[in-house]
């Protein structure tokens, strides 16, 4: 943009630009670039924490990742939690947002209510989860006993943990969706709203569909990326209340890079689980930016 | 404002004076929720004894696994500990490494050895590659605890325990009783490094690899034994698929009749049920009379000093600790039996303690079954034991066959095993 007119600059400019854009760069560096990189060439080593030797192995960390069943299993259980969490979070705040807005008394009020659960810890929230949650005494199943349902165990059976654990994930983002999902409704002008009107789109339906959806686009395409960030770096809940388990049914990708990193102790393997993790999260952003940037329509 | 920063210079200088004398050592440690008070009450005494060295703990860590990862995140930074307590499985992570010191050169240099204490058995437990890396300081078994007043209600006789599992199995169906939400019995099968499965194991008379380290064992006889005695825990003995948290809060509430675990939380569990119940420990079943063994839980002292000033007083000590005193200390404050001899024969140190706790005696008789808790070789060994504890849970929660789930747990523990 201002390309040519860097040319121009003179020396002195040039340097004060450099002086002015350094610190940014050596933030960019220290704190991205260089543990990244590190990362990455741990991850052709077979170096082991603690070790006092470390040999280059090329590719082997990752011939032996691909071919090992855990790693397999915890990628699908990730990738499944984020299918059951990004539409599940990202429609609830769309409609809190909606119902919300459409409010006449209390929005104040409702707002904080459902915002509460992102400022707080998750690692706290999990222990409250784990009780609420328990087989026998968890309120849950106490609220399900007076309905004639038997809950059984949230956490411990193999077929429904991951997506107790997906329920949790959906509270704990629904609210910053919600808030997203506003300041996009704040700035569609009101007029479009007549317009629609006037051009026959009569029940709230048919104007959601014509002008709130269409317009909220961008607000959808941000929530959805960040949703989908978000819940591909799952950790909190897994470490607090099952630790990938029962038998690796709510394994997920940085919980098994945790675990080989940091319990296996074998840290070239738990880098290549890193690099994998890292060009999964680019390559999701690249992908939902591009089809994105297509079909989006910015108001 | 020179003047009184020289001021306060100087008598800094004062106040640091007679302590440059001293040497400071950095003590680790973990489970501070067992340890905390003996191990202050120990380095308390220890520097009374030895004014001339000053202790210093660090921060102490929930697990044994966060202890080992501490030290080895220590070793890439330089900020080693000089002494650490480690969990007996641990050894040989930071004896392969080379992180730890050998201790043979300290024990070669005391004069009257032979007279400390230090059973030859009981070394054994801290020895790597025939090398004494650490110094037995709290040890665990596995025992059975159960609840006296249970075991009388349905009929069983607390002063004659059940020595089978099957005796043990027909005793806890008839404590069951889930319209009071009793539960007969409980055996915690994922105790960390697959502590109760070797349990199991050794007490049938098997072993985890064969002699030289290179084939799984566990796949012979006395494990196909193990794998079946642990699907019958749930179909023989009603026990339940949950956490060692649950099974633990059942068993001192007084909901839980029997119950499988190591001795470190006999000390705890007593203080609990204090008023609740009547608690009673009895012998872990041996299905191998004289070839049964049985592991040996617990952590070890092990020396990270390299100065040779530090090295001294670090092994200084470690005998401390690990000695008559720090074991007489550390036995009334948990439920843990010291690795060392002396304090159990003397009166005044631990001889009247035992007399007085038949509950804790338990475990002294079966030190003659201790053997060590298994590390597997290599560097896939934590991952091992994961691997195994996996196919453990699908015998537990009934997804697979016992003989499937050995075959399977055989093959996959031999892929990752060193070539």
């Amino acid at each position: 943009m201002t390309a040519p007119a860097a040319n121009d600059a003179t020396p002195a400019e040039r340097r004060a630009a450099l002086a002015l854009v350094s610190p940014a760069w050596l933030a960019f560096i220290v704190l991205l670039a260089g543990p990244t990189l590190a990362v990455f060439v741990l991850s052709l080593t077979d170096w082991q924490l603690g070790a006092p030797t470390m040999n280059f192995i090329g590719l082997g960390n990752y011939e032996q990742l691909f071919a090992d069943r855990v790693f397999w299993k915890s990628f699908g259980n990730t990738a499944v939690y984020c299918l059951v969490t990004v539409p599940g979070s990202v429609f609830l705040g769309l409609g809190l947002a909606l119902l919300i807005e459409g409010a006449t008394f209390g929005r104040g009020f409702y707002r904080a209510a459902y915002f509460l659960p992102v400022t707080s810890t998750l690692i706290a929230m999990a222990v409250v989860w784990e009780f609420l949650l328990h087989p026998s005494v968890g309120l849950i199943n106490i609220v399900l006993e007076q309905v004639g349902i038997t809950g059984g165990d949230w956490l411990k059976n193999p077929s429904r943990a991951l997506f107790t654990l997906a329920g949790i994930g959906i509270w704990q983002s629904a609210g910053l969706n919600m808030v997203l999902f506003m300041a996009g409704l704040k700035s569609i002008p009101a007029d479009l709203y007549e317009a629609a009107e006037i051009d026959g789109a009569a029940s709230a339906w048919e104007r959601f569909r014509c002008v709130t959806w269409p317009m909220l686009g961008p607000a959808t395409l941000f929530v959805t990326v960040v949703s989908g960030i978000r819940s591909f770096q799952v950790f909190d809940t897994v470490e607090v209340l099952t630790k990938g388990g029962p038998n690796k049914s709510t394994e997920v990708l940085l919980y098994t890079m945790y675990t080989e990193a940091f319990n296996f102790f074998r840290t070239g393997y738990g880098a290549a689980i890193t690099v994998v993790f890292l060009v999964v999260v680019l390559a999701l952003t690249l992908l939902q930016v591009k089809a994105g940037e297509k079909r989006t329509h910015y108001g | 404002m020179r003047k009184l920063l020289g001021v306060a210079a100087l008598a800094a200088a004062f106040v640091a004076g007679p302590a440059a004398a001293q040497t400071e050592i950095t003590v680790q440690y973990a489970i501070p929720d067992i340890f905390k008070d003996v191990q202050e009450e120990i380095a308390k005494q220890f520097m009374a004894a030895n004014p001339n060295i000053k202790v210093k703990f660090t921060q102490p860590t929930k697990e044994y696994e966060d202890a080992t990862q501490q030290v080895l995140r220590n070793a890439v930074t330089g900020q080693l500990p000089d002494v650490t307590f480690q969990g007996l499985n641990r050894q040989r992570i930071l004896a392969d490494r080379g992180i730890a010191q050998p201790l043979d050169p300290f024990i070669a240099a005391e004069k009257d050895w032979a007279k400390a204490g230090y059973d030859g058995a009981l070394l054994t437990l801290g020895q790597v590659k025939g090398k004494q890396y650490g110094m037995g300081f709290s040890l665990s078994t596995p025992i059975i605890y159960f609840n006296a007043d249970l075991v009388k209600k349905a009929g069983g006789d607390p002063d004659n325990f059940p020595k089978t599992w099957e005796g043990i199995f027909a005793l806890a169906r008839k404590i069951n009783d889930p319209a009071n939400k009793i539960t007969g019995f409980h055996f915690d099968w994922d105790i960390t490094g697959n502590w109760m499965w070797q349990a199991l194991v050794f007490s049938n008379g098997g072993t985890m690899l064969t002699a030289d380290e290179k084939k799984v064992a566990f796949d012979q006889p006395p494990g196909q034994k193990a794998i079946e005695t642990l699907r019958l825990m749930i179909t023989d003995g009603g026990m339940r698929d949950v956490s060692q948290a649950t099974s633990l809060q059942d068993f001192v509430a007084g909901r839980l009749g029997i119950w499988a675990h190591s001795t470190s939380r006999l000390g705890g569990v007593t203080k609990q049920a204090q008023g609740v119940f009547n608690l009673r420990t009895a012998t872990f079943p041996l299905g191998a009379g004289a070839d049964s063994r049985l592991p040996a839980g617990g952590n070890v002292a092990m020396m990270l000093a390299k100065d040779p000033a530090k090295q001294k007083a670090a092994w200084e000590y470690i005998k401390f600790a690990t000695g008559p005193v720090g074991a007489t200390i550390m036995v009334k404050g948990t439920g843990y039996f010291p690795a060392n001899a002396i304090p159990a024969k003397d009166p005044k140190m631990l001889g009247d303690f035992y007399a007085q706790n038949p509950n804790h005696r338990v475990a002294i008789g079966q030190l003659p079954s201790m053997t060590a808790w298994y590390a597997f070789p290599g560097e896939n060994g934590l991952k091992i034991t994961d691997v195994i504890k996996d196919h453990l849970q699908t015998v537990v929660n009934g997804s697979a066959k016992p003989a499937d789930a050995l075959k399977k747990m055989t093959s996959d523990t031999q892929a990752l095993l060193p070539k």
